[in-house]
């Protein structure tokens, strides 16, 4: 009995052993489950719930540009593409490959055979091959030698694909045109990233597979048969560059400008204006993309769709250009620069360019930008019209109205203040006077003669110099350069112009500061430079009595409304920008228009003036320019002209540049015949236009 | 007692909840693979489930004490099944562990299971209730370790891991509470562990010699349950789904056919051993902590049974069906909420498989003829031996 009891106690004992140990393990199970549902249940909750929103963008045409006529400066035309769209983490190869299977019996890639198989190399038949079937993969993982060499993902796979045998691959007939295409759509498909559109064709898109296409969307996932456009420009090359590029969809945004484009919600294949206007207006042209947005469950299924933005097309440009005159202006520019080269191709053999800009000195409006550009070696003339914002060069004696205006404003001379015109001479320095020693002139006559002296006496007053014959100036005042520079920058000389362009040169300022010959050669535009636009702006503010206007191209910005006959509503217009006003008497400006109208009628510029209908103000200049050419001195003089009509109340306001112009008379008609020509046609095409409207 | 049905009650009553809460998880856990009629599933379980419990009334009725001459018949029957289905088994995610009837496809190392037990636990009846020396102890130890080691090697040759490591649960539960002398207890456990501790060491410092015992897809699977993040698109994957899903049922869970996890077909094999999964994320903690107290009542009835088992024989194959039970519960149930590696073990009596749920019905009915004897022998004279 003690025995039994005992063995009894014992079974009992290790059976109660087994059955804490079961319920030790089923209490491990419950704490699990509490830590699982309970402790971290909120966190699996969200994470399942977990949704991440992806956005794609539909684009919408871009703004058209027209010119102030309205006539169409730049058109878009329409390209029909197909383009397939992969979804969030791609599609798989098997789907791919049915994709371009069903595609390639509604469209060709190549319009012959020969033309096919030249788009399909030799790899491309072992990777279709490869990824056409999974016992092909298979195949050729069992012909893989055995190595214990690590090899990177690319490595292995060029492995592979030196495994396949042509006999491989020739498994499909590649001489049969459906096999082609179904290969090239399937390496186009392969190329497009998740959620984002990619071209597979878009040149030569017939109606019938654009329609074919169309009418099967339903049956391909991803694929999408859009219009999209082209710029196209019906003037040609005319104002082109001002207008400028946009990229294409294979550059998309400027990478060095990534940051900038992606934070105003571009894409990376967006097109976008690179250059001139396209740039400038580009968030006007653009339009807003359509943008829809794909709610993505955390194992990439879409699960809802919503537009989260209408797409509104790019708005349009009205230029303040009327493209004939711009036209006429080419053509006159590029003629004349063409006529002075044949007539002295020796004297004129480093002249190349010629440089216009015309504004419309009461509104900023620019009338007119031009440059011929002439290529002695492939002896061809181009039109670079970008040359008159881009490129600055010594104006000369055109300038000497802003110097007589600095003049009056700093008080050193006033209105017919009679200066000595003599040579002046300062020690170590040339010779310097006028074209003609006028002895005794006032203020008039030195702006309608161009007294050199006049000006050098105005900047040796301004800086405090006292001038003896050939002795250096005493107690010259070395802060007169940034005095002198502060009243030109008011007329915009050697200042930004305000123009509606992403880009503008300022010239070149000299920096010395302290030979006080300088500033006497600032006085008569022979040391900082200027752009032709620069000038424009500078004739422009006093024709406009001291009023400083921002030059603009584009004068209305009008809502696309889909008709290119027609236009939209004005969504903004340009209204002149003033920039700054001459802070003086008005009297002192009229002083300055009647010396620059007295140039033009018994100054200068008579001889080729006087004549003219239209009343014009001018101001000439001369400037030598001086360089060298395999260390041989050439000289040659930038002719300049600057100028308004009519006088009274001027339409428009000018500047011509001619660098670098044969040293002699013959050459010093070249400026004023383009300015002639410039005005007379710019009159008779408004009288034309008055007349037929 | 004649007119009685050879069932116990209480473990009808707890296995009838389990069959509820089994055929409700099947239909929400089976949608994702039924194509065209979602009953299908439900309606083969329940065949198997009307067949269990013949099958447990059966092996009621039986006097399991005549089977104590028999085991070895069984035994014998189950080795010979095995090894058909190293001839003729069809392979399926790898393994080859099933033989095709064509009615119904059966799993060998199933019934093995059973009939090993039975047959230890006659070996291990045999020596009494009183304590063997450290010598008789050896031998009757390695008797026992020739009996399990050949059908384990074919069953872990399959492979099936889970089934192996149930195995070799339920043998040492046998010998633990066995009569065997404690010295060799002792040893034998000093040897586990150190066992244990050798592979845990291996597998965090020297997995160059553990991968060359161990098949590169259960040591995947290993990986997956240590670090279910980083290997989320490999084996964790499947833990990683499970865990978000019975995560996510929170307390109360997501509500019934209504868990995104289950029925968007992220957890793979949703009606089977992965069913704990359903269960977790529509019922929630609710849910999954009355399935785990459903089991531990079941199990500690069996417990009480064994308790009050006069013949020693009954005792052991209760303590057999325990740990078989509680080693494939807490396996399949610890894998899913990241407590132990994947296996291909189902859940008892919840997962569908016929195969699974007949062994289990008749682990029960041998538990219940124990209980039947027993009852029998308080109304006879077995006060004194």
């Amino acid at each position: 009995m003690v025995k039994k009891k005992k063995k009894r106690a014992q079974t009992t004992m290790r059976l109660n052993i087994l059955f804490l140990f079961v319920f030790l393990l089923f209490s491990m199970l419950i704490l699990q489950l509490g830590v699982v549902q309970i402790l971290n249940g909120e966190e699996a909750r969200e994470r399942l719930n977990q949704t991440e929103n992806a956005k794609a963008s539909v684009a919408v045409p871009r703004g058209l540009i027209y010119d102030a006529d309205y006539n169409l400066v730049v058109d878009n035309e329409p390209v029909r593409s197909i383009t397939y769209t992969p979804p969030k983490n791609g599609d798989s190869h098997r789907t791919k490959i049915e994709l371009a299977e069903s595609l390639a019996q509604m469209m060709e890639m190549a319009p012959n055979l020969d033309e096919l198989k030249a788009l399909v190399n030799e790899r491309d038949k072992k990777e279709f091959w490869y990824v056409y079937d999974a016992d092909n993969r298979k195949l050729i993982e069992e012909r893989l030698p055995e190595t214990d060499e690590e090899l990177s993902a690319s490595e292995l796979y060029q492995l592979q694909l030196d495994l396949i045998e042509p006999e491989d691959y020739n498994y499909f007939d590649w001489n049969d045109p459906y096999r082609l295409n179904v290969a090239i759509i399937k390496k186009e498909l392969d190329q497009a990233m998740e959620l984002s559109p990619h071209i597979i064709k878009n040149e030569n898109v017939t109606d019938e597979e654009y329609a074919r296409v169309s009418e099967n969307l339903s049956q391909l996932p991803g694929i999408d048969a859009k219009i999209d456009w082209n710029r196209v420009y019906p003037f040609n090359d005319t104002f082109r560059s001002f207008i400028g590029n946009v990229s294409d969809a294979d550059k998309g945004i400027p990478r060095e400008n990534q940051d900038y484009y992606l934070n105003l919600g571009y894409s990376w294949n967006d097109r976008v204006g690179e250059s001139g206007l396209e740039a400038q207006y580009e968030d006007v042209l653009r339009g807003q993309k359509e943008v829809i947005q794909y709610t993505i469950n955390n194992e990439g299924d879409i699960v809802g769709t919503k537009t989260v933005q209408q797409g509104q097309a790019g708005s349009d440009l009205v230029l303040t250009i009327d493209m004939d005159f711009q036209q006429a202006l080419d053509e006159i520019v590029k003629d004349e620069l063409e006529k002075y080269i044949a007539q002295d191709p020796y004297r004129n053999r480093h002249m190349e360019d010629a440089l216009v800009a015309v504004l419309d000195p009461q509104t900023g409006e620019v009338l007119g930008m031009t440059a011929a550009h002439y290529d002695r070696e492939e002896n061809t003339y181009t039109n670079q019209p970008h040359r008159v914002v881009y490129d600055a060069h010594i104006p000369g004696s055109s300038v000497k109205g802003a110097t007589v205006l600095t003049g009056y404003q700093t008080g050193v001379i006033d209105i017919g203040t009679v200066l000595n015109d003599r040579p002046i001479k300062i020690a170590g320095t040339p010779l310097k006077k006028s074209w003609r020693t006028f002895g005794l002139i006032n203020d008039l006559r030195a702006l309608e003669q161009s007294s050199n002296v006049y000006m050098f006496e105005i900047a040796m007053r301004i800086a405090t110099a006292r001038y003896s014959y050939n002795e250096p100036l005493r107690s010259f005042d070395t802060s007169s350069f940034q005095t002198m520079r502060n009243y030109f920058q008011q007329f915009g000389l050697g200042s930004k112009t305000g123009i509606d362009l992403p880009f503008e040169a300022t010239g070149y300022v000299g920096t010395n500061i302290i030979d006080g010959g300088l500033l006497l050669d600032f006085a008569i535009g022979q040391y900082d430079t200027y752009t032709t636009l620069q000038l424009a702006q500078y004739v422009s503010t006093i024709a406009n009595d001291g009023y400083r206007l921002a030059p603009h191209i584009v004068k209305e910005q009008r809502q696309a409304n889909g008709d290119k006959a027609t236009l939209g509503p004005i969504v903004n217009s340009q209204s002149p920008q003033l920039l700054n006003k001459i802070d003086m008497d008005e009297r002192y400006i009229e002083r300055v228009q009647q010396g620059f109208r007295l140039a033009a009628t018994s100054g200068t510029g008579r001889g080729h003036w006087a004549n003219n209908p239209y009343n014009v103000a001018i101001k000439t200049g001369t400037a030598q320019n001086e360089f060298f050419v395999d260390g041989e001195k050439q000289y040659t003089n930038n002719l300049t002209l600057v100028g308004y009509a009519p006088y009274e109340e001027p339409e428009l306001a000018f500047a011509i540049i001619v660098p670098r112009a044969g040293v002699g008379n013959d050459q010093n008609g070249i400026h004023h015949n383009i300015g002639n020509r410039l005005i007379d046609a710019y009159f008779d095409i408004k009288e034309q236009k008055a007349t037929n409207n | 007692m004649q007119k009685k049905l050879p069932i116990d009650y209480t473990i009808v009553f707890i296995l009838g909840c389990l069959f509820v809460i089994s055929l409700l998880a099947i239909y929400s856990g089976s949608g994702q693979y039924a194509f065209d009629d979602p009953t299908y599933f439900i309606k083969r379980q329940l065949v198997f489930i009307v067949l269990g419990f013949i099958v447990m009334m059966v092996v009621a009725m039986f006097d399991f004490e005549l089977l104590e001459k028999w085991t070895w018949l069984f035994y014998i029957a189950g080795l010979g099944l095995l090894a058909l289905v190293e001839v003729i088994g069809i392979e399926r995610n790898g393994s080859q562990r099933w033989i095709d009837l064509k009615v119904t496809e059966i799993q060998p190392s199933e019934f093995m299971k059973i009939f090993l037990v039975l047959h230890i636990a006659m070996i291990l009846s045999k020596i009494g209730k009183y304590r063997l020396d450290f010598k008789e102890s050896l031998f009757v130890f390695m008797k026992i370790m020739v009996y399990m080691t050949i059908p384990l090697y074919l069953i872990w040759r399959q492979p099936d891991l889970g089934t192996t490591l149930m195995i070799l649960f339920s043998v040492a539960a046998l010998l633990l509470i066995s009569s065997l002398s404690l010295k060799l207890l002792g040893i034998l456990t000093g040897i586990g562990l150190t066992g244990m501790g050798t592979l845990v060491y291996l597998f965090m410092y020297r997995r160059d010699i553990l991968d060359e015992f161990v098949a590169p897809h259960q040591m995947a699977r290993i990986y997956g349950w240590l670090d279910p993040e980083t290997y989320s698109r490999g084996f964790g994957y499947q833990l990683q789904q499970a865990l978000l899903g019975i995560g996510s049922g929170q307390l109360s869970g997501s509500g019934y056919r209504e868990g995104y996890q289950v029925q968007s077909g992220h957890i793979p094999e949703a009606h089977t051993d992965f069913i704990f999964a359903v269960i977790g994320e529509e019922f929630g903690f609710i849910g999954t902590s009355i399935l785990v107290v459903l089991f531990f009542l079941l199990i500690y009835r069996i417990i009480t049974i064994a308790l009050q088992a006069n013949s020693l024989f009954g005792m052991y194959i209760c303590v057999g069906v325990i740990s078989l039970l509680t080693f494939q519960v807490f396996q399949n149930i610890g894998m899913t909420i990241g407590l132990m590696p994947i296996t291909g073990l189902a859940l008892p009596f919840v997962s569908y498989g016929g195969s699974a749920l007949l062994t289990n019905m008749m682990a029960i009915g041998l538990v219940t003829s124990v209980h039947l004897r027993t009852k029998s022998y308080m109304f006879g004279n077995d006060e004194d031996e």
